[in-house]
């Protein structure tokens, strides 16, 4: 009896070296790309084509320093775009998948199908509609007695990416969140409404609590999605001024520039939010797996 | 006189999903419906649209380039679900076995650094890796005395596909690798324990345990999977635009050079439509695949 | 587990409800208030938006639209750099849907057929008027060649501003240790081809991939060839006497001349009698013309890199600035370009290098002038179609764009930036600097082709098609003579599409108008 828990033992012990090797070998290979834009982002292209093995010597930091003065402005408005969506994303799928999980009602499965019928929808499909429809959304200004409202047109706006990022990204949200939400025991929701609680508050004391680390899986995955869009923003904002970061990254890199380091470097930049955004909203998420409401 | 009532008693639910149909009614529905209409449209660039029933479907009928994108299409969706579904899920597993907690976090969390970069970044630094002159892949061939296998990965016929299907290797998408993590903690902790007592060995029990456990997740994945690469084209655009000769070619690729380069927007609409239909049909199948052997309550 | 965490919950649920909608209304608020400052310009002003794709003369333009501003305080003049990728996608979604914001001056090479489908306005009526910013006629100075080059059926649609032109880089510093010189034939250059290769360099470095035949530099190879070897049917598709284009100053005294590269420069060919000749087979792709031409230029091919179908063009430039590859086809702004990369690099990587034109073929079973390059306008100009009024105050704004001052005030500001100068600007006034005009000066400044097949002219689907088949053939996958009935079935179908969406009759006696 003893001989094999030791021999279970070792062979654990095995096991785990074997796996950490594994994913070691793994991320390593996850990295390549981006230790590639990171180191190539501190060469000037001489470095580059004369040194391509080589660390960066000297690393050519001052690119960092330009890319920082051409981009920031650009980072800011993603940033902005990209708050007011998660804002509005999470708040509508986590209340509308938890009723399609949670509720029964009348016409249920048929309006959950017409929102996932949505997600087959190419985009390419809807650019030009979409767009025309956006252009239209404007109002006069108006006076209502001494109080006047408007000029206001949707075009140009920041609102012009929040809203269709709001509508379209909550789709993805909605199977996520209702996906989670039913797999959760129905006491926990059949103790409240023993309770009294009305659905509202069940909604926002159970199913939202409950939701963080789906929530937070989707306030990144939503981030990610603003953050990589190019077509919308390159199409429906004119002003530099709101311009978001993957089209002012482009104008950075500039038409005939081939100019590698200040180039990657401005990549990197970009990055640095999101990898800012994993490193705070990975805690919560983990504290939300781990801390076992799924499992109690 | 029955339904008003049973709508009332409901009125809770309808009052949540309001603001979600607002939002989709406005900015999803009507241009989702106004790009279908436009299916049966002869609509060129600046001109206005004539109805003209099913005269795109027929023109895609015979139109040879978009049923040769198709079959790459199908390579492409395979491999997708490969990478999507497999990959994560081995580093999953692994993750999920190991025993410190500490080591298990932090490698987590570094395996999703590469999501920080932007997509379309992750795409051009791909195409550098490619590059047959000044790319990563083959100076590493060279430097390892290899020179003999390298080749222009993108612009050759046999390997331009298979090198746009290797884009991201080792394909641990970060959202699947979380998906696949919250499933496998979630299982409750009698299953594990059973399954120790009754010694399964670790292939044993992923494939007896952890797969039904987890089929939901795959399921959602795999829908995913289908809905982007049915939909992608960015990433083929900028890394081979289609090429060379119609080696990545493929029809969501066929649909905007249609719409923005040769200002057939009827024609293009009309591809849309029947990627629509496609990827219905793919994800109503992988839904009812699914259910069918999951109905165990 | 759960009840003993009940009693702290409602606390801080609501104050993180608090902080949600403090979020949100953070987020709403940052929106809004630039929203303000977009959306209100003083109604009294005109705008004026002019979107390019010319990052180069970025400095110039915003300096000229402060300028025309304050001639003009009754106007404010925006000035959009848009990246390349994705710009002919903004411009068909905003100028199609008649959008606020749509831009008033474009480059009007990404929208090919608006000025035929009625997006565009027709500058013809323009040119007589005086230009305030000189005081002479408009059209005094415009290069008049190059307007004629771009009319759009018969219509000056395009205001040309600078030139680019193809030609041969070379690397001096190789050359002169192999005991080079540059090749003055065709034939010569690739013997001096072979003798490269043979010393173990890459002869040329040519990109190959998709975006290189549609637009780039194989598209090139194939235009000069094609304009060469088509050029004994201009006098069948030129103007006719009785064709509503026709102008006996330019038509009338043309003998063809295939001694001389020029000799059909001013020629005015008549669209619908070349789209004729084209569904006739009077201009056919499976003829001995074409397949000797095509065969020429896979022999060309064989002294590429290889690999090329796989190579973008900046990786084959940078296999011309690492020494790699001894030769390399490309466009005039790379002068500056080179010149600039090359001072970045470490002095000993540093090499001298020349510009020779693409080289006359003498051996050839056909008569065929000399080649003469390709070339043509770097940033054209049009206006959109918006209201009269604003017509005409894009127009005023446009013909201070066209003065001698402002000319030079791009070339100033480009060259300030450190940025590449397309070509000599077409607008006279301006001086290059000293460097780059001896480096220009290799050029003919004339060689801009004429009848140029790859897909049917420039009808975007019949050049992809065409792209699709040539690709094929120079990887050697199909013979010369699959990938001519391959392209002659483009050709086939795409002659009644183009008069369709031109909307010709395809009778040369009448204008057609564009589409209403």
């Amino acid at each position: 009896m003893t001989t094999k828990i030791n021999s279970v033992k070792t062979r654990n012990a095995f096991g785990q070296a074997a796996l950490l090797g594994g994913l070691l070998a793994l991320l390593a290979l996850a990295l390549v790309p981006f230790v590639m834009m990171v180191g190539m982002s501190l060469k000037s292209n001489a470095q580059i084509f004369a040194h391509f093995w080589e660390p960066p010597a000297p690393a050519r930091w001052d690119f960092y320093g330009k890319a920082w003065d051409a981009l920031h402005g650009y980072i800011f408005n993603t940033l902005v775009v990209a708050l007011a969506t998660v804002a509005g994303v999470l708040t509508l799928s986590s209340l509308a998948a938890y009723t399609f999980a949670r509720h029964r009602f009348p016409g249920r499965e048929a309006l959950y199908y017409l929102i996932l019928a949505l997600m087959m929808i190419p985009g390419v499909l809807t650019l030009i509609p979409t767009f025309a429809l956006v252009k239209s959304l404007a109002l006069p200004e108006m006076h209502l007695g001494s109080w006047s409202f408007g000029p206001f047109a949707l075009l140009n706006t920041r609102w012009a990416l929040i809203l269709p990022y709001i509508s379209g990204g909550q789709v993805l949200g909605i199977v996520l969140c209702r996906a989670f939400l039913q797999g959760l025991p129905e006491e926990m929701f059949e103790a409240a409404r023993l309770d009294g609680a009305s659905e509202f508050e069940i909604y926002r004391r159970i199913a939202l609590p409950l939701s963080k680390p789906i929530l937070a899986a989707l306030a990144i995955t939503t981030t990610l999605s603003v953050y990589n869009d190019y077509i919308w923003p390159l199409v429906t904002l004119t002003d530099n001024n709101i311009q978001t970061f993957s089209v002012g990254v482009t104008k950075f890199a500039g038409e005939y520039n081939l100019d590698y380091g200040p180039t990657l470097a401005g990549y990197a930049l970009g990055s640095l939010p999101l990898l800012l955004l994993f490193a705070l909203g990975m805690r919560p998420y983990l504290q939300g797996l781990t801390a076992g409401a799924i499992k109690a | 006189m029955k339904w008003p009532l049973l709508l009332w008693r409901h009125r809770a639910s309808y009052l949540f999903l309001l603001p979600t149909f607002l939002f989709l009614a406005v900015f999803n529905y009507v241009p989702a419906l106004s790009g279908l209409a436009h299916a049966f449209t002869e609509w060129e660039t600046g001109g206005t649209a004539h109805w003209i029933g099913l005269g795109n479907f027929r023109q895609m009928a015979g139109d040879e380039f978009l049923r040769l994108s198709i079959v790459n299409q199908l390579l492409l969706l395979i491999a997708n679900l490969v990478k999507t579904l497999v990959f994560p899920l081995i580093a999953a597993e692994m993750l999920f076995h190991l025993r410190s907690k500490r080591l298990q976090y932090a490698l987590r969390t570094a395996l999703l650094i590469p999501m920080v970069v932007p997509g379309m970044v992750g795409v051009l630094l791909w195409g550098f890796i490619y590059d047959p002159n000044i790319g990563l892949l083959n100076r590493l061939l060279t430097a390892v005395g290899l020179s003999s296998l390298t080749r222009a990965w993108l612009g050759d016929w046999h390997t331009a596909l298979p090198a746009v299907i290797g884009v991201g290797f080792p394909w641990i998408s970060g959202l699947a690798l979380l998906i696949y993590l919250a499933g496998l903690i979630a299982m409750p902790q009698e299953v594990l324990d059973s399954s120790a007592v009754d010694g399964a060995s670790g292939l044993q029990r992923i494939w007896s345990v952890d797969l039904p456990l987890i089929r939901g997740q795959m399921r959602l994945l795999a829908a995913l999977t289908i809905i982007g690469t049915l939909q992608d084209f960015g990433s083929l655009l900028v890394l081979t635009g289609g090429g060379p000769g119609l080696a990545t070619h493929v029809p969501a690729l066929h649909m905007y050079y249609e719409a923005f380069r040769f200002g057939h927007y009827g024609y293009a609409s009309a591809i849309g439509f029947v990627l629509f239909l496609t990827i219905l049909a793919f994800t109503v199948t992988n839904m009812r695949f699914g259910r069918s052997t999951v109905e165990r309550g | 587990m759960r009840t003993r965490r009940q009693p702290s919950r409602p606390i801080r649920r609501r104050s993180r409800t608090v902080l949600w909608l403090l979020l949100m209304g953070w987020a709403l608020l940052a929106g809004g208030d630039r929203d303000l400052r977009a959306q209100t310009p003083p109604d009294s002003k005109a705008h004026i938006v002019l979107s390019t794709v010319s990052a180069n003369y970025r400095e110039g333009l915003l300096q000229l639209a402060r300028e025309y501003e304050q001639k003009h305080p009754d106007v404010s003049v925006t000035i959009q750099v848009q990246p390349v990728n994705g710009y002919e996608t903004v411009l068909r979604t905003q100028i199609e849907s008649h959008a606020a914001g749509a831009p008033d001056i474009y480059n009007v090479n990404y929208t090919n057929g608006y000025y035929e489908r009625g997006l565009l306005v027709n500058l013809t009526p323009f040119l007589k008027e005086r230009n305030p910013s000189t005081g002479k006629p408009w059209r005094d100075n415009l290069d008049a060649q190059f307007l004629e080059k771009y009319k759009s059926g018969g219509d000056v649609a395009t205001i040309p501003f600078d030139f680019i032109e193809v030609a041969f880089f070379y690397n001096r510093r190789l050359f002169d240790r192999l005991g080079l010189q540059p090749p003055r034939t065709w034939e010569e250059m690739l013997a001096t081809a072979e003798k490269i290769r043979q010393a173990g360099m890459i002869p040329f470095a040519v990109p190959g991939d998709t975006d290189s035949y549609w637009s780039g530099t194989v598209g090139w190879i194939f235009r000069f060839f094609t304009d060469a070897y088509l050029r004994d049917t201009v006098p069948q598709v030129m103007s006719q006497p009785g064709d509503w284009d026709y102008d006996r100053r330019k038509n009338g005294s043309f003998h063809l001349n295939v001694g001389d590269a020029y000799n059909d420069a001013t020629v005015v060919v008549n669209a619908e009698r070349l789209l004729a000749a084209v569904r006739d087979h009077k201009i056919r792709m499976e003829s001995p013309r074409f397949r000797e031409a095509y065969t020429k230029i896979f022999a060309f091919a064989q002294y590429w890199q290889p690999g090329f179908n796989g190579t973008s063009a900046n990786s084959a430039y940078q296999l011309f600035l690492t020494q790699k590859a001894a030769m390399m086809i490309n466009a005039s702004p790379t002068i500056a370009t080179l010149t600039r990369d090359m001072d970045d690099l470490y002095p000993r990587d540093r090499f001298d290098w020349g510009l020779f034109p693409v080289p006359p073929m003498t051996q050839s079973a056909f008569h065929i002038p000399p080649f003469r390059g390709v070339g043509g306008a770097g940033v054209v100009f049009g206006v959109v179609k918006k209201s009269d009024a604003q017509t005409r105050r894009v127009v005023d704004f446009l013909m201070f764009l066209t003065s001698p001052h402002a000319a030079q005030t791009l070339v100033a500001e480009a060259t300030k930036a450190r940025q590449p100068i397309n070509g000599p600007l077409l607008i006279p006034g301006a001086a290059l600097p000293e460097a780059i005009a001896r480096r220009f000066s290799a050029f003919e400044h004339r060689g801009f082709e004429k009848l140029s097949f790859r897909g049917l002219a420039d009808e975007q689907e019949s050049v992809w098609k065409w792209t699709v088949w040539a690709q094929r053939y120079l990887d050697g996958r199909i013979s010369v003579d699959e990938c001519l009935a391959h392209y002659q079935q483009v050709m086939d179908e795409a002659a009644p599409r183009v008069a369709r969406e031109m909307n010709y009759d395809m009778d040369p006696r009448t204008k057609d108008p564009p589409k209403p």
